[in-house]
């Protein structure tokens, strides 16, 4: 592989073994067993790159070869970092060894029975995975990760009437009684329809919905969408662009979500990205570090294309307590999703949600699910008001982030 | 084992087996501002296996095609394992099946165009957006091409060999941005077209959105462009079709239901040539067809997949079962929504509107098949007044119960949209490429937000 001068590679590869089962009312879906594997090779020569993609984690030379044949026709990179690594680390954290097959099957069952006792069944999904990552390069660097954790979603109701709850876990202790509580709650807490006129309220957002509103600042915090001047916070190091309420960190070492390296082999670590409503640091990888002179974060990401950049996990943690922040709303709103991410513009920060889950909180109480109804507002502005931020955040491993109270707008449909 | 015999193997203790093989490849070329940003090539196969047995389905996969035993027994013995959860056990329904090689129907296979002739038209193609406003223009070209076998315990042996093309621009100003694409099961033909109309109509609409303010909240009289509309039978009421939302109690329509207007017919349609999400067998084996699911405002069929064939009583049989990767089991999935254009043209709309919005452009969406409620991003609104647009504003959020807005439909054009769209559609974590061909219509009383 080495027979051109200034010739380096590095490569990841990935196993993954995914086996899920999906239960409805009628009974079990289609239960599968998948094993997926891939190869991204990336080769550098001088300073031109090139990146190819291979399910085929076996061959090697092939992908290899590729990469290479890709760097020839692309064009100079302005500063090309070099491959540095040559860390040697192996860890196998695997929590559910013995969840097997049959135990998966049981587990979904058990699921289903709590969640059946208190309400109609709509869907469960469960699933065991088993990650398998090495990174190798040129420098004979070798990182070996093994890890798994088990995702599940559920959703209980009938019409109007309905609670869910979704997560990806990896804690010793798999409950669940204390995973089905959460959505039958929800379900408890939409059996009286509420219909508040439309407005500007304060909104409780929880768990996907504050990650949805949140996403447009964490694109803008990502150095390459700096580089490629769509970030809003492109002139903005150490100034106030948001709240003062607002601490946001990328923390690889939280207990259920560790990462240890990056995408580069860079020990993975903790940034500070926004301070008390200060943007501190953009997310980087050797790329964008490089070319905007700052820090490397440690936060490359596997993809077809460099620079990227993605997080460890996201950490934004208040001093309330979810309870005492519905105590205090008077007449406001609490959303605990919303739909998919894609009804928000992350270059313009607007968004339109729709929630299934959205309740009316009338004198600190939850009235009841509203249906209908649309919040709609900006993220860059959401995040300038003074917000509340609940202690507690949500149990996953992508992310750990409290419950954010802001203004919004409730339209109704 | 070859695969013939592991198939036979598995049909003397199983209801049936079934067998996918598929072989892909993509390349993708990225041009930002004056540079090519990124070229990726990529290369996929695998194989998955699915068996019925004991009235239950199981499904294995693995990207090493040299684990074919292995698939067929895993699948196998989940098949076995989870019937013992399945409270209403699946029962096979005859079906007839097919022996076919289908070649690709691309008049110049990208794959044996030069990397270098592809990065010039690339480069040609992003100088073309040269408004100084912009910040940022980013393009990509990307191909992919495949080959799919299916065969089956009923004889079934499919092998379709697919190639499709886009071309898809992002320009970015400093509070605004604009996308476009131009997508088709085509190949590289795709990109012999008017480029410089199309980024000139990119450029405008970015003046525009720099310029407006956004929409007055409140419910209008809407026209609706067949971006937004095609979203919205695809959407709304495309999914509120699929016929395993039918088995699981979560959609709000129900067969033989007066839905809407009597102008009304929708179909799903993967026969259109050249639209992204056409083919000629779904991915069961079953020849594609146009099939009606709306017929004058009354839902007459449900889209279906096998399973939900064989599970739900009353529904005809159509060629919808898709699967993102080797590595899903198929499910029922839209190709493309097509609906019969009416009796107006498009300014007759806007004129019989009088006061409202004419919405245009789709930026996202997303609607809730079990309640019907649904919020859609359009990326511009024109003002209408007394028949006439007099002003743009950007973005708009429309809202609304589908059943209410479908029964509001007052007009139907005749004019259809740009056939080189469509998009990819997620559900139930797979996502694959469909699209639409549907006039623009008029909605009385829609919910818009900003």
């Amino acid at each position: 592989m080495s027979e051109t001068k200034n010739f380096e590679w590095e490569a990841i590869i990935q196993t993954i073994k995914n086996d899920s089962i999906r239960i409805d009312k009628k009974g079990i879906d289609t239960p599968k067993s998948n094993e997926s594997s891939a190869i991204i090779a990336r080769a550098i020569l001088g300073n031109k790159q090139g990146i190819s993609i291979s399910s085929d984690s076996k061959n090697m030379k092939e992908s290899l070869l590729q990469a290479k044949s890709i760097a020839k026709i692309m064009p100079d990179f302005e500063q090309m970092p070099k491959i540095l690594s040559t860390e040697k680390f192996k860890k196998k954290t695997l929590t559910y060894k013995n969840f097997t097959e049959k135990k998966l099957i049981d587990s979904a069952q058990e699921i289903r029975n709590i969640a059946e006792a208190k309400a109609p069944l709509i869907s469960l999904s469960f699933s065991k995975i088993i990650y398998n990552t090495t990174y190798i390069n040129s420098l004979g660097a070798r990182i070996e990760l093994k890890k798994d954790a088990i995702a599940q979603s559920l959703s209980i109701g009938k019409g109007d009437r309905t609670g869910s709850n979704c997560s990806i876990l990896n804690e010793k202790k798999f409950s669940p009684q204390s995973f089905c509580r959460h959505a039958l709650m929800q379900y408890e807490n939409s059996k009286k329809a509420s219909k508040p006129s439309q407005g500007n309220y304060p909104v409780i957002f929880c768990n996907s919905a504050a990650e949805s509103i949140l996403s447009p600042i964490l694109f803008s915090l990502q150095a390459d969408n700096v580089c490629e001047k769509k970030s809003r916070y492109q002139e903005a190091m150490q100034k106030k662009e948001l709240s003062k309420d607002l601490t946001i960190i990328d923390n690889p070492h939280e207990k259920n979500n560790k990462a240890y390296y990056d995408c580069e082999a860079n020990k993975a670590k903790k940034t500070i990205l926004v301070q008390n409503g200060i943007i501190n640091s953009f997310i980087h990888d050797s790329f964008t570090s490089k070319k905007l002179k700052m820090k490397n974060t440690h936060n490359s990401a596997s993809t077809s294309i460099k620079p990227s950049t993605s997080y460890h996990c996201v950490q934004i943690k208040g001093k309330d307590k979810l309870s005492q922040m519905i105590k205090s709303t008077k007449n406001g709103f609490i959303a605990y999703d919303t739909y998919p991410e894609h009804t928000i513009n992350k270059i313009t920060g607007a968004f339109g949600q729709n929630s299934s889950t959205l309740y009316h909180i009338k004198n600190g109480e939850i009235q009841g699910l509203c249906k209908g109804y649309v919040i709609t507002g900006n993220s860059y502005e959401l995040f300038k008001q003074d917000l509340e931020i609940s202690k507690e955040t949500r149990n996953d491993l992508a992310s750990n982030v409290g419950a954010i109270k802001a203004k919004a707008t409730i339209l109704k449909n | 084992m070859n695969t013939e015999k592991l198939i036979k193997e598995y049909a003397k203790i199983s209801e049936s087996a079934e067998f996918w093989e598929i072989k892909s490849k993509t390349e993708s070329f990225t041009q930002q501002n004056k540079s090519l940003k990124a070229c990726s090539k990529s290369q996929t196969q695998g194989i998955s296996a699915r068996i019925l047995a004991n009235g239950c389905f199981g499904f294995a996969s693995s990207n090493d095609c040299s684990k074919k035993e292995q698939v067929f027994k895993t699948a196998y013995n989940l098949a076995k394992n989870a019937s013992r959860l399945k409270k209403e056990k699946t029962t096979i329904k005859e079906l007839k099946h097919y022996q076919a090689k289908i070649k690709p129907k691309a008049k110049k296979d990208p794959f044996k165009i030069s990397d270098q002739e592809k990065i010039k038209y690339l480069k040609d193609f992003n100088a073309l957006f040269a408004l100084k406003e912009i910040k940022n223009s980013e393009t990509t070209l990307s191909f992919s091409k495949s080959e799919k076998t299916y065969m089956n315990s009923d004889s079934a042996n499919i092998c379709q060999e697919s190639i499709y093309a886009q071309l898809h621009n992002e320009i970015v100003s400093q509070t605004e941005s604009v996308r476009s694409i131009r997508r088709a099961k085509k190949g590289y033909e795709l990109l012999k077209f008017n480029c410089a109309d199309f980024a000139k109509e990119s450029e405008e609409k970015m003046k525009r959105l720099m310029s407006s303010k956004l929409a007055k909240p409140g419910k209008y009289n809407v026209v609706i462009d067949p971006d937004i509309s095609g979203t919205f039978f695809h959407e709304a009421v495309g999914h509120a079709l699929e016929a395993d939302f039918i088995r699981e109690k979560s959609t709000c329509i129900s067969m033989n239901e007066k839905a809407s207007i009597p102008e009304l017919t929708l179909y799903d349609n993967p026969l259109l040539k050249d639209y992204w999400g056409s083919y000629e067998y779904d991915d069961e084996g079953i020849k594609a067809k146009k099939s009606t699911l709306i017929k004058n405002g009354e839902v007459i069929n449900f889209i279906n997949d096998k399973s939900s064939y064989f599970d739900v009583p009353g529904l005809k049989k159509t060629a919808n079962a898709r699967m993102q990767s080797i590595h899903d089991a198929p499910i029922p999935r839209m190709s493309n929504t097509q609906v019969k254009p009416g009796n107006y043209s498009k300014q007759e709309l806007i004129e019989k509107a009088k006061n409202g919005l004419l919405v245009k452009g789709f930026s996202g969406g997303a609607v809730d098949t079990m309640t019907g409620i649904f919020s859609f991003k359009a990326d511009e609104a024109f003002l209408i007044k007394n028949g006439k647009i007099i002003k743009s504003f950007k973005g708009a959020s429309l809202s609304g119960d589908l059943k209410q807005i479908l029964k509001n439909i007052t007009g139907i054009s005749k004019e259809f949209g740009n056939p080189y769209k469509g998009g990819m559609c997620g559900k139930k974590g797979q996502s694959v490429p469909v699209s639409e061909k549907v006039p623009y219509i008029s909605v009385r009383d829609m919910n818009v937000g900003n």
